[in-house]
């Protein structure tokens, strides 16, 4: 198959950036995603130019690394999929292909498609943590936890951090990334004693780290490649409401 | 250095004490005394950020580096099938020594038996851990930790979080050092890689990094330093690895004097989904525990093209089940690769290359229905459709073997010290648990046991001997020359200018390494290799490319800078791999092999840790650390 | 600090948000429940009127909450509006597709509520209250300011539209707000959500409709 790309070129931070088209002929649908732009980059190379720099690491859609957007979707137009794990079957011959970064304030662009996602870390240390030191654990079945409520607090944790959500937001809003966390730990009883710092300190370094407020129009969980739900959203409200009473 | 006397400083004595006693026996420093001292810890997987976790809850300084953006993306995070842990919750006569024995034999005999049984010890406390800190495992009806059974044993102790069991342990660790981020005990320094050890009297005192981003060389000073770098399955180009997952920090260290043992000790998982093209960048796994209820096969006439749905049950030949009655598709990892190799080999391969067997669920969907299937393999169901683009609900899945985990690595003492002073080196980077196969679930449990449970003890001793030094050192000559050679070799490479693109050449070389260096191995074809990986090593000097500047984000200067090492190391593979005349474990050679095509172990020759020391000339020297057994005698492994 | 804390973060924000659009949307019943006298007689819309003025001091108390909850949740709407403005990068790009037009346009639905509103209470509510009319019934019938007017009836039934459309996002992004989903109260606030968005805006909508459209040309 034949593609059209467009892609977002920035040099670096400081730099404007702009769209750049390219187009690819002869393309397996077979192949991933990532390994189109692959081929893109040996070419450039051979042609002495500078490749497309993009994220991505494990290529087996749990690292969370890779994330960018592809004609106004992050990771593209399959469901509950990253781009690494997206194949070009899901397009069509001469199909255009529009590629640009993760779009948010608190996610600057490092160059081309790639993005900084710190600020996600940031979040976490400031309480996305239970407080036990290496080796004070009780034993491990001393605490019986039901299995719904473990299985739901995994479904939770099974973020990956890719930041899909703030980019589907039309507020930036990293609302499901640190309802998420909130929520693992919310439906776990180790989580308990350091609930209510957790949720304000969470809340209060995602509102300074500049990312928009939550409105509710559901895109992030519609965009997000591990389907975390909204009741996490709603769930960390709860707690944050029940935190300031 | 000839007279080089590894010594592996195990405790003697009684095996289910030897641990708490040699740790009774460990200096110990205080809060405040350690907080005079600074630790550096490369990588931040399971095993590094466990480490950087505990070391700054005791009060060290730590400042941890990663080529990632994040802790939580390391490749520990794609571990899926769980992790080992004697609890014997699930009453099954699981115990310790039993998961020791375990493991000993599972690695054909090629590892410590002390190590092991401290790795076997140490499990429970990991489990314990990881439930404190909120680690969503999954649970029985109960409410209690459930189990599963997995590869090369016959009780059910490996713990697990879905298909996720990494990401959720690794989460954990992560969520741990972030806590100590907080209390800024720890600094993270994101998108750096590491280049060169910095030592000061043979002591290692420091490192130098490239900062990703900007290009910026730095020395930074320390006390000590832990390698927590993962493994070099990436020298074959494909592999599960992750993309970036690369040897050059444990390979600098090598070039500083650290000891490579057993480096050609790969594992080749056997439940991979097969390679499909010229393009493929990398290779995906499928959880190994997929074999708990997935019976393997290939039809029993050669080059059958018919569907598998169309092949009745007695044209098919369950090959693992027949070989081995008593472990059938549940024996250990090796085993199972090399047998669908042979059976490929044989022509009874199946999809389009003829590379791939049979992994069929039919049999379990059959009698507990397709939801038991679901609840447990749902997302590797899912990945695998959303790869080959077939239903594995109705149609088997394809699976081939591929390179996952690299059982060699810097050679430590029982306190995880290399053979630098102060160089430390944990996880799947070391060499010292696994011998010649590691079992499933038990990378996880190694990274934790390394980075909670063992070296936080042994580092502490380490130092108190050690006067804290100042961050002003980092200016000193050592480190200034040590910055400038590193800026040299990042010229040298930038002004190569030639016209081959950095993945061309590595492509040629996993090739190499993969045919001659792989699955199974002889002679003529390592002597080969060791041929033809000079030529490789000259294309790369002469023929390279890299664009941009070397002041920017460059993905191809950071490949580039990775296959240089990646390409010597695959020397060293070929020079371990022709040394050791047996098979054992991975380490197949195909001129030592049973009747029954079983490896043929040569205990009284080969009972050794083949620890190997970098000479500029290219030729390593060979350093043996003798194994003895004394808790265990020695078997040949039969899973029949 | 709690106050504080509300006023300063995201979440203290929209809870605030959300309780003052619920309560907004209830008054919306009682005030529907007023209207539809319409319907009855001239002589019942009045008397009903009346009987509100001879609790003028407590609908007073109310009109002053009702006030400064419109501002409280327009004030709101504009500080998330603008944070949330600065949050995404100059023309970022999201994910229109699996955004609703109802969630886009909230703020602009809700601006032309707001400007709805202020019209609605420069004409009937000032004249109902100072201008002390002989029918209050006419008052909402004629042709000045009223359903006699086609334009005025116009603006009505577009800005009451407008009202239930900010109300299809609103009503279930408060509810979302306030956490009730995966509750047991889930069911029945999405049960009931569409009273709001529709059906209560549709009875607004239906007395312009009747009294300055059908009727005229049912019986002129």
């Amino acid at each position: 198959m034949n593609i059209n790309l467009k892609i977002w070129r920035q040099k670096d931070k400081k730099d404007k950036g702009r769209f750049k088209a390219y187009k690819l002929q002869n393309i397996d649908p077979n192949i991933s995603f990532l390994e189109m732009l692959d081929i893109l980059n040996n070419r450039l190379i051979k042609e002495k130019l500078e490749p497309v720099a993009f994220d991505h690491d494990c290529r087996e859609g749990i690292c969370g690394s890779c994330g960018f957007m592809i004609n106004g979707q992050p990771h593209g137009p399959q469901k509950a999929t990253t781009v690494c794990q997206l194949h070009m079957r899901s397009f069509n011959d001469e199909d255009e292909i529009l590629l640009e970064p993760f779009r948010a304030n608190s996610f600057k662009v490092v160059k081309d498609l790639s993005v900084d996602r710190t600020a996600f870390d940031r979040i976490i240390s400031s309480g996305g943590f239970v407080s036990v030191d290496t080796g004070k654990a009780e034993e491990a079945n001393s605490t019986v936890i039901e299995k719904s409520n473990a299985d739901e607090a995994f479904l939770s944790a099974a973020c990956i951090g890719c930041g899909a959500c703030v980019a589907a937001c039309k507020n930036s809003s990293a609302m499901l990334f640190t309802a998420a966390k909130v929520s693992q730990f919310t439906l776990l009883p180790q989580g308990e004693p350091e609930q209510k710092e957790r949720v304000q300190s969470m809340v209060a370094t995602m509102d300074e780290e500049g990312f928009g407020a939550c409105t509710n129009t559901g895109a992030c969980s519609a965009e997000c490649p591990k389907e975390i739900s909204q009741e996490n959203i709603a769930r960390l409200n709860r707690e944050f409401i029940k935190s300031q009473l | 250095m000839n007279d080089l006397n590894l010594n592996s400083k195990t405790p003697t004595g009684d095996l289910h004490t030897a641990w708490t006693r040699h740790k009774d026996f460990l200096e110990k420093l205080s809060k405040e005394e350690a907080n005079k001292y600074k630790i550096i810890i490369i990588g931040t997987g399971l095993a590094g950020a466990s480490a950087a976790a505990t070391l700054a809850e005791k009060g060290f300084n730590v400042d941890a580096f990663s080529y990632h953006e994040s802790p939580r993306r390391a490749h520990s995070i794609a571990a899926q099938g769980g992790i080992n842990a004697a609890k014997n919750y699930k009453h099954d006569g699981d115990s310790t020594m039993r998961l020791f024995y375990d493991t000993i034999k599972g690695g054909d005999f090629r590892s410590r038996e002390e190590n092991v049984y401290r790795l076997a010890e140490t499990s429970v406390n990991i489990i314990d851990q990881c439930v404190a800190q909120g680690v969503p495992f999954a649970r029985e009806y109960g409410g209690l930790l459930d189990n599963r059974s997995f590869g090369g044993v016959q009780v059910s102790r490996t713990f697990y979080a879905r298909g996720q069991t990494g990401q959720q342990l690794l989460l954990g660790a992560y969520s741990a050092l972030s806590r100590q981020l907080k209390t800024e005990k720890v600094r993270f320094f994101p998108r750096h890689d590491m280049l060169d050890v910095v030592l000061v009297d043979g002591k290692a005192k420091g490192v130098v990094t490239r900062n990703l981003l900007n290009g910026e060389i730095k020395a930074h000073q320390a006390d000590a330093v832990i390698l927590a770098t993962g493994g070099y399955g990436n020298v074959y180009y494909l592999s599960t690895n992750a993309m970036a997952s690369n040897v050059t920090a444990n390979w600098r260290a090598h070039r500083k004097g650290a000891l490579f043992a057993n480096p050609s000790f790969t594992q080749i998982h056997p439940t991979c989904i097969p390679v499909k093209n010229n393009f493929q960048s990398k290779l995906t796994l499928m959880s190994e525990s997929l074999r708990n209820d997935g019976r393997v096969w290939v039809p029993k006439q050669k080059n059958d093209k018919r569907k598998p749905n169309e092949i009745p049950e007695q044209e098919r030949d369950y090959y693992l089940e027949r070989i081995y009655p008593a472990f059938g598709n549940l024996v250990p990892r090796d085993v199972a690769s090399r047998r669908a190799k042979e059976v490929c080999d044989n022509g009874q391969g199946v999809g389009p290359t003829g590379f791939a067997v049979y992994l069929d669920f039919k049999h379990v969907i059959q009698n507990k229905g397709e939801g038991y299937v679901r609840e447990k393999y749902g997302n590797l169901f899912d990945m695998y459709q959303n790869i080959a683009d077939e239903n594995p609900y109705k149609t088997p899945m394809k699976i081939y073997p591929a390179v996952h985990y690299t059982m060699g690595g810097l050679w430590v003492d029982y306190n995880l010290m290399t053979t630098i002073p102060g160089l430390f080196s944990i996880g799947e980077s070391n060499f010292s648990d696994h011998g010649a196969n590691r079992l499933g679930a038990s990378a996880l449990m190694q990274g934790l046991a390394d980075g909670y449970f063992i070296v936080p003890h042994t580092i502490t001793d380490y130092l108190s001997k050690e006067k804290p030094g100042n961050q002003d050192t980092a200016n000193s000559e050592v480190f200034k020359n040590a910055v400038n050679k590193t800026e040299k070799d990042i010229n040298k490479i930038m002004n190569i200018k030639g016209d081959m693109v950095v993945d061309e050449i590595h492509r040629e070389l996993g090739k190499v390494v993969w045919d001659k260096v792989g699955m199974s191995r002889n002679s003529r074809g390592l002597k080969e290799a060791l041929d033809i990986i000079p030529k490789i090593k000259e294309k790369f000097w002469n023929n390279v490319f890299i664009p941009g500047s070397k002041n920017d984000y460059n993905q191809e200067l950071e490949k580039a800078l990775r296959l240089k090492d990646f390409i010597e190391l695959a020397e060293l593979m070929a020079f371990d791999a022709l040394d050791r005349n047996e098979s054992c474990g991975a380490h197949f050679r195909e001129e030592f092999q049973t009747k029954e095509n079983e490896a043929k172990r040569n205990d009284i020759e080969f009972m050794y840790v083949a620890a190997w020391k970098y000479n500029a000339d290219g030729k390593p020297n060979l350093f043996k650390e003798d194994l003895k057994y004394k808790h265990v005698k020695l078997k040949t492994r039969s899973y029949k | 600090m709690s106050i504080f804390r509300i006023l300063t973060s995201s979440i203290g924000k929209k809870v605030l948000m959300a309780i003052t659009g619920l309560l907004l949307s209830f008054f919306m019943v009682f005030h529907l429940f007023g209207n539809l006298f319409l319907f009855v007689s001239e002589q019942a819309f009045n008397s009903y009127v009346e009987k509100l003025n001879y609790f003028k001091p407590l609908v007073r108390v109310a009109e002053f909450f009702l006030l400064l909850f419109v501002f409280s949740h327009a004030y709101t709407g504009i500080s998330l509006w603008w944070s949330n403005r600065k949050a995404k990068q100059k023309s970022g790009s999201y994910s229109k597709t699996n955004t609703s037009q109802a969630a886009r346009t909230a703020s602009i639905t809700g601006s032309f509520v707001f400007i709805f509103l202020i019209t609605h209470w420069a004409t009937f509510w000032y004249k109902f209250n100072f201008e002390h009319p002989e029918s209050y019934y006419q008052v909402v019938l004629g042709n000045e300011v009223g359903f006699g007017n086609p334009f005025f009836s116009v603006f009505y039934i577009v800005a009451i539209a407008l009202l239930g459309y900010h109300l299809k996002h609103g009503f279930l992004s408060a509810g979302q707000t306030l956490g009730i989903k995966g509750t047991k109260y889930e069911k029945i606030y999405v049960g009931v959500s569409s009273l709001f968005w529709l059906w209560i805006p549709l009875g607004f909508i239906s007395i312009p409709l009747w009294f300055g459209f059908i009727k005229q040309v049912v019986s002129p």
